[in-house]
């Protein structure tokens, strides 16, 4: 089903492409710029319709990933001015965002792969992507995706709270001190430092790591302090001024309200031009979602009502997948077995052929192999057939997927209700102006 | 002659009905066991949370080590029926209870930590019994003539399929161990049971998750794209910039 004008081409391949070229429109034109220009209350709502239907169209049919010809080239694009978006917003991050990853996955794009393989050539695409490290990569890629979805809700957040929620407002307004900043602070410190630090633990990098812990445990110590004297948790404090938010997301929104308010030089929350350096930053923030957002769509495809059954939709993909790796374990298996195997046989026919026939010698030489084989680990088999960890990979993935994806779907069909709604309306008051 | 013969056949009948139901009620123990351990451990979560709010420091810590021996027990109980037949009953049963029990969510990440030490304990094992197995089987093997045989193929096959679903579970638990608390989004394991490896202790847990802590829940009720497009729409229809 299509929303809006009837006259639009029926092609799904110019569908999608016109999506994201509305997607690139949105975010070359910044949101501000287009209601500047839609001045009047006419050109206003056609431009509300022109949103409506957009999103609609994508909830209704959502898209497929794009892989034809060109899609490499376009994704980079994507990618170069994504990178040129958080440039300049680099600034206002405490963490690392990186497009990294966005360009190996374009790289190594994914080879369309059948989910039935017949052939030799179809089942080896599917071993070669069992060594991939294409699952790191989407890893990566999702977690700067997530940090810029933050940063974009926490900014909303923000400018929403003295107009949506009063209360919390006020709360944000009377504990806004300077003890509670450098708690703020602490506790943010504390949790990445840990983290960097498990991650270096992880990697081998012990003093590193050691030093690293040290820190955050000396934050944690410092907010601990200042706990202890307000009487209450710091996370029970970040819930009653955002109740809407988890306590990472308000974190992040208090700690970039701080770094801020330092940079623009105020201390005074209700300032009205820090106010407005705050909504401009959000459209920065919400305009680099929008490309981030084009990225993904173009290399994972959109889940809609339409495709929701289809590969597009991971928890398909991945049962897909899974019973394909299943079998691939079952090769890898036998074959390393056989070649850990290998040097036993060599090693009893090298020695019969020096025993003369021996069978006890023979017997005694190869208890001494399989001994010294099994002690000092010298396998073969791994070495030649380094063993996949794709199935557990896609195993973990699979866990709590499907409730992800019923909730996308009970969304998708909330969002298109809310919509067509909207829609009514919208299309309502244009006959009336 | 003939009634002796039926006396005996009915002997055995009966013998066979009371051994099923034996081995019925042996395989459903840990079952039962189980479930009331995950009762019991629900049970005192909840006194927790909903409990006295002045408790004191000792006496916080003394709860979450009790409920910590709790898990520890569901844990073991878990494990020790990893191969049976009623380990489906279980992932079950616990998925239920988390997803019953959403308020109480972060006492579960002390659960999830146990399976994982339980796991990884179990993995450790196996791999040594595995290689103890091979040395072994392969001495055993040449002595009977087999070693370049099939046989032994056939035994090493057999012990890598146990030491591959041993590794399943423990690839599946510690894939969450990578979670940050806050920003690396929820660590979820099997049956979506939440694990945080660097809680080592009730005083870990109460310093990292002082309060109700929210970092398991997904508050949106719409994904990022969905809710930015709504937000749009009504930006642009409200003329709310």
């Amino acid at each position: 089903m299509r929303y809006g004008d009837s006259s639009n081409s029926n092609s799904r391949l110019k569908l999608i492409l016109s999506s994201f070229t509305g997607f690139f429109f949105v975010f070359n034109l910044s949101q501000a710029e287009l209601f500047a220009q839609a001045s009047n209350p006419r050109d206003r709502l056609s431009e509300a319709k022109r949103l409506t239907v957009q999103t609609l169209d994508r909830i209704e049919n959502g898209a497929p990933p794009c892989q034809i010809e060109g899609c490499a080239e376009k994704k980079s694009e994507v990618l170069f001015n994504l990178q040129s978006e958080i440039q300049k917003m680099r600034w206002s991050l405490q963490k690392d965002v990186s497009v990294a990853p966005g360009f190996w996955l374009v790289r190594n794009s994914r080879p369309q792969l059948s989910y039935e393989p017949k052939t030799l050539k179809e089942w080896l695409a599917w071993w070669k992507l069992r060594h991939s490290s294409r699952f790191r990569n989407d890893a990566e890629w999702m977690s700067s995706y997530e940090t810029i979805v933050t940063m974009e809700k926490s900014f909303q957040r923000l400018i929403q709270l003295p107009n949506q929620d009063p209360f919390a407002w006020d709360r944000l307004k009377t504990q806004w001190t300077p003890r509670f900043r450098n708690a703020v602070n602490h506790f943010y410190q504390s949790i990445e430092l840990e983290n960097r630090g498990q991650r270096a633990e992880d990697q081998g990098q012990i003093s590193e790591a050691k030093k690293l812990l040290q820190d955050a445990e000396k934050n944690r110590q410092a907010y601990a302090a200042y706990e202890k004297s307000a009487g209450r948790s710091l996370v029970a404090q970040l819930r009653e001024m955002f109740p809407d938010l988890n306590s990472g997301e308000s974190l992040r929104a208090l700690i970039q309200m701080d770094h801020l308010m330092k940079l623009y030089g105020t201390e005074d929350l209700e300032d009205e031009d820090f106010l407005k350096f705050l909504e401009s930053c959000h459209q920065n923030w919400r305009a680099t979602f929008r490309t981030a957002q084009a990225f993904s769509d173009l290399e994972y495809g959109v889940i809609g009502l339409a495709n929701f059954d289809t590969s597009v939709n991971p928890a398909v993909a991945y049962s897909k997948e899974l019973e394909i790796q299943r079998t691939l374990d079952r090769v890898e298996v036998i074959g390393t077995q056989v070649l850990d195997y290998g040097p036993y046989s060599f090693a009893l026919a090298g020695v019969r052929e020096f025993a003369l026939g021996s069978k006890l010698v023979s017997l005694f030489a190869l208890f001494v192999t399989s001994y010294l084989i099994e002690k000092y680990e010298l396998k073969v088999g791994q070495k030649i057939l380094p063993p996949s960890e794709r199935s557990q990979q896609i195993l973990s993935q699979m866990d709590g997927l499907e409730e992800k994806m019923s909730r996308r779907k009970d969304s998708l069909v909330q969002a298109k209700k809310i919509l067509e709604k909207r829609l009514e309306e919208i299309n309502r008051r244009l006959e009336i102006n | 002659m003939k009634n002796v013969f039926r006396r005996l056949v009915g002997t055995i009948v009966l013998l066979t009905a009371f051994g099923q139901a034996e081995i019925y009620a042996e395989t459903k123990e840990p079952l039962y066991l189980f479930i009331s351990e995950m009762e019991t451990f629900t049970e005192k979560a909840n006194e927790l949370k909903n409990g006295d709010p002045y408790i004191n420091d000792d006496e916080m810590k003394t709860k979450v080590d009790e409920l910590t021996i709790i898990a520890g027990r569901v844990a073991k109980v878990y494990f020790a029926q990893i191969e049976s037949e009623i380990k489906p009953d279980l992932d079950k049963y616990l998925h239920e209870r988390i997803t019953q029990n959403e308020e109480i969510r972060h006492f579960f990440l002390l659960l999830g930590n146990q399976f994982l030490a339980i796991a990884r304990s179990a993995l450790d094992e196996r791999q040594q019994q595995e290689k103890r197995y091979r040395m072994y089987s392969t001495v055993g093997g040449s002595i009977l003539g087999l070693a370049s045989g099939g046989a032994v193929l056939y035994f090493a096959k057999g012990v890598a399929k146990q030491a591959m679903t041993s590794t399943l579970v423990v690839v599946g638990l510690t894939a969450a161990g990578g979670v940050g608390g806050y920003f690396a989004g929820p660590a979820v394991t099997g049956f979506m049971l939440p694990a945080d490896p660097s809680i080592k202790s009730a005083d870990d847990f109460l310093k990292k998750y002082p309060a109700d802590e929210d970092f398991i829940y997904e508050l949106e009720d719409f994904s990022p794209d969905l809710r930015i497009g709504l937000s749009e729409v009504d930006e642009a229809m409200y003329a709310l910039r």
